[in-house]
């Protein structure tokens, strides 16, 4: 039986008469022919369910049905009565028909020989033996596959959109194929591109890599609401892909969405910053302004350095207050000294490390969600949950240990600086009454002494 | 010749106006205004075993940093520390009053003061400031301490902080560029000349450290006071606790400041 040279009408015709006579194979051989070359051929499509051997198949056919051609009411009623009849059906491609073992020796021998064409570059060569396995068995994948890559090479790329679409008709659900068929009918001109590209959600094998292909060729051609929501798409089936998140960032950054675009880059460098990514993410972040990395902002080692420059001020008020003497310090000046680091401390979690872990996980608000853009141009940006920011004090707590720690400091202040308090009374009071203070007597009389 | 610092010639990154540093050079001026014109002329004089002395004098042994009232916990002692930082000599230029020493500290803090206060933000450069001023404060009071005449001098001047942020500085920033401006005696020669702030700064660390050894060894004493420079600029290494952290984890992580 010669099939490719037999019309879809025909081969529909000799799939009913088959089927009449209770031969299930030769009728789905037939009719499965006549869907591949005319895949919106829907008696043929409605037929080769009847052929089916299996409630799965039945419902893998009705499925490809709806996928190319889901707006006929026939269609609708089958799907729609199947279901009714079989809800917990799960779909099953149709099993391979057995080849007598004469055949399939035939073919494995012409595939070799086309992939080893291929392999040496002779293209016409391989398309024209992949075209004598798929007038045998049009539904061939590796042969299409092989066939496509060979029609590429050629530039035939019309040639290549076709086999490509019998490919996919023919069950293969491969997601570089979708792809494939979707640049090649933007090539082209013909066809709906980006049918198959969003054919690509249903697809089981469907990777990261492929969504970052779609919305790749999503954004060349301008479309910048489904390039995102591909992305969105991946990040939703990986959200540790640091391809997919800094593919976001760039796209938000572009779209002029510093907020978001920030939100995706730090989450690349919470990944990790050794690989390639993950540097280059880093390196953005770097020049927008001011970037402070997540385990810095969380850190308690971090707060202590500020708290330790506020230690140093007090230490030197104290030793200045003690006449430059450690045991001039006395208690209160210790105490000052005590005092202002604990001071500084609330001071320093108040105002700029309101993030340390030590704080914020349990007195902490959660990241701040981000807003919607205003600019309804912008409507369909999903919301971003900020939850993987770390959390943070609130306004009200960071008001109170504010508050806290500038009272403290006050007091430490007051302490260090006990006995130049004292003595500086003495002084402001002479001078108020237009006297000179007593002590520079004293200074005057050694300097002449001196002299 | 003397190469005048006017202005650090890379634009700063995130603020435009440094407050701080404008806020000091404010204070500076005021304070001068008022200890070195208002006092010396219209100051109603004090009277002493040895005569009247000028209330603007006074000022100096009242608020400048006398390491005699610091050691012996006088006046204002420790607070003089501070005080000190905002008090400048006087002078006259054609009758105008203009101190060459008011002038020099705060061309100086502008033009090191406003990249720096914009690495540590405001308030942690004021802190930086005081830090830097009361390090030099101590070590004048220690060094000069020492000898008894000089403990008498009060040392006034706003130099040893603001060496504390040149020595800042030249940590944070020594591949920056410095836009000088030649004076030849007290005359500035209009003419820019970009130098690197390594160059620089290092050319300024070398010229002070032979008279603070000087002094240090109690082998000559000088009108400028050498030991408080030296130990402000090396205050600079504390920048690393009050700069910003951001801007720390550039530095950390090499990228560009």
């Amino acid at each position: 039986m010669a099939l490719a040279q037999e019309s879809p009408q025909a081969l529909y015709r000799a799939g009913r008469r088959a089927l009449k006579q209770g031969d299930r194979a030769d009728a789905r051989r037939n009719l499965a022919a006549a869907v591949h070359r005319d895949p919106h051929f829907v008696d043929a499509w409605i037929a080769l369910v009847r052929a089916c051997d299996t409630h799965a198949e039945q419902l893998y056919c009705l499925e490809k049905m709806q996928r190319f051609n889901g707006t006929d009411p026939r269609i609708q009623e089958a799907y729609r009565r199947f279901k009714a009849r079989h809800p917990a059906v799960e779909p099953a491609r149709l099993a391979e028909l057995p080849k007598s073992r004469r055949k399939q020796a035939r073919f494995d021998a012409l595939l070799q020989q086309a992939d080893d064409r291929l392999a040496a570059g002779d293209d016409r060569g391989a398309v024209r033996l992949y075209g004598q396995i798929l007038q045998q068995e049009p539904t061939h994948q590796a042969a299409l596959a092989g066939g496509l890559r060979a029609l590429s090479h050629l530039r035939r790329l019309d040639d290549a959109r076709r086999w490509a679409e019998r490919s996919i008709y023919a069950g293969n659900e491969d997601p570089s194929a979708y792809i494939s068929l979707a640049e090649l009918r933007l090539h082209t001109g013909e066809g709906d591109p980006w049918a198959p590209i969003q054919a690509l959600h249903d697809l089981p094998a469907v990777r990261t890599t492929h969504l970052l292909r779609a919305s790749r060729l999503y954004g060349q051609h301008g479309y910048a609401k489904e390039s995102l929501e591909m992305l969105h798409a991946a990040e939703n089936l990986d959200p540790q892909d640091q391809a997919v998140l800094m593919q976001l960032a760039e796209i938000y950054r572009e779209m002029r969405h510093p907020a978001r675009a920030l939100h995706y880059l730090q989450r690349v460098t919470d990944q990790s910053t050794r690989t390639e990514i993950g540097q280059a993410a880093e390196e953005v972040l770097l020049e927008v302004k001011p970037h402070i990395p997540r385990y810095i902002q969380v850190s308690m080692r971090f707060a202590l350095r500020e708290v330790l420059g506020i230690f140093i001020l007090f230490v030197l008020l104290a030793l200045l207050d003690g006449g430059m003497r450690l045991d001039g310090l006395g208690a209160p000046g210790l105490i000052g000294v005590g005092l202002s680091v604990i001071g500084g401390y609330l001071l320093v979690t108040a105002t700029s490390s309101p993030a340390q872990r030590i704080f914020a996980r349990w007195l902490g608000d959660p990241g701040v969600q981000l807003r919607q853009p205003d600019n309804p141009r912008d409507s369909y940006l999903p919301a971003i949950a900020a939850d993987d920011a770390p959390p943070q004090l609130s306004f009200e707590v960071r008001t109170v240990l504010g508050t806290l720690g500038a009272v403290l400091l006050v007091i430490a202040a007051i302490l260090v600086l006990h006995n130049s308090l004292s003595a500086m009374q003495e002084t402001l009071v002479a001078l108020n009454n237009s006297r000179l203070p007593p002590y520079i007597d004293n200074w005057l009389d050694q300097w002449a002494n001196h002299r | 010749m003397f190469p005048l610092p006017i202005a650090d010639t890379t634009r700063v990154r995130y603020r435009t106006v440094p407050w701080i540093t404008l806020t000091l050079i404010a204070i500076n001026v005021a304070v001068w205004f008022h200890t070195e014109v208002y006092l010396l002329n219209y100051g109603a004089p004090f009277g002493t075993p040895f005569g009247l002395m000028s209330a603007q004098r006074v000022s100096h042994l009242v608020y400048g940093n006398v390491p005699f009232a610091v050691q012996e916990q006088q006046g204002l002692a420790a607070f003089s520390a501070i005080t000190s930082m905002f008090m400048h000599a006087p002078g006259y230029m054609i009758c105008i009053p203009f101190s060459w020493h008011l002038f020099g500290n705060m061309i100086f803090l502008f033009a090191f003061g406003r990249r720096l206060e914009d690495a540590c933000g405001p308030w942690r450069f004021l802190l930086f400031y005081l830090v830097a001023g009361l390090i030099a404060g101590a070590a004048s009071v220690v060094i000069r301490g020492g000898t008894p005449f000089d403990r008498l001098i009060p040392g006034i001047g706003a130099s040893g902080a603001i060496a504390g942020v040149m020595g800042a500085f030249l940590i944070l920033f020594p591949g920056t560029r410095i836009t000088t401006i030649p004076l030849i005696g007290i005359i500035p020669i209009p003419i820019r000349f970009r130098i690197p702030a390594v160059l620089y700064l290092v050319w300024w660390l070398a010229q002070q450290v032979l008279p603070a050894m000087e002094t240090i060894q109690g082998e000559a004493s000088y009108t400028t006071d050498f030991v408080a420079h030296l130990a402000g600029f090396f205050a600079g290494l504390l920048i690393f606790l009050f700069v910003r952290k951001d801007l720390l984890y550039r530095y950390m992580t090499g990228a560009k400041l």
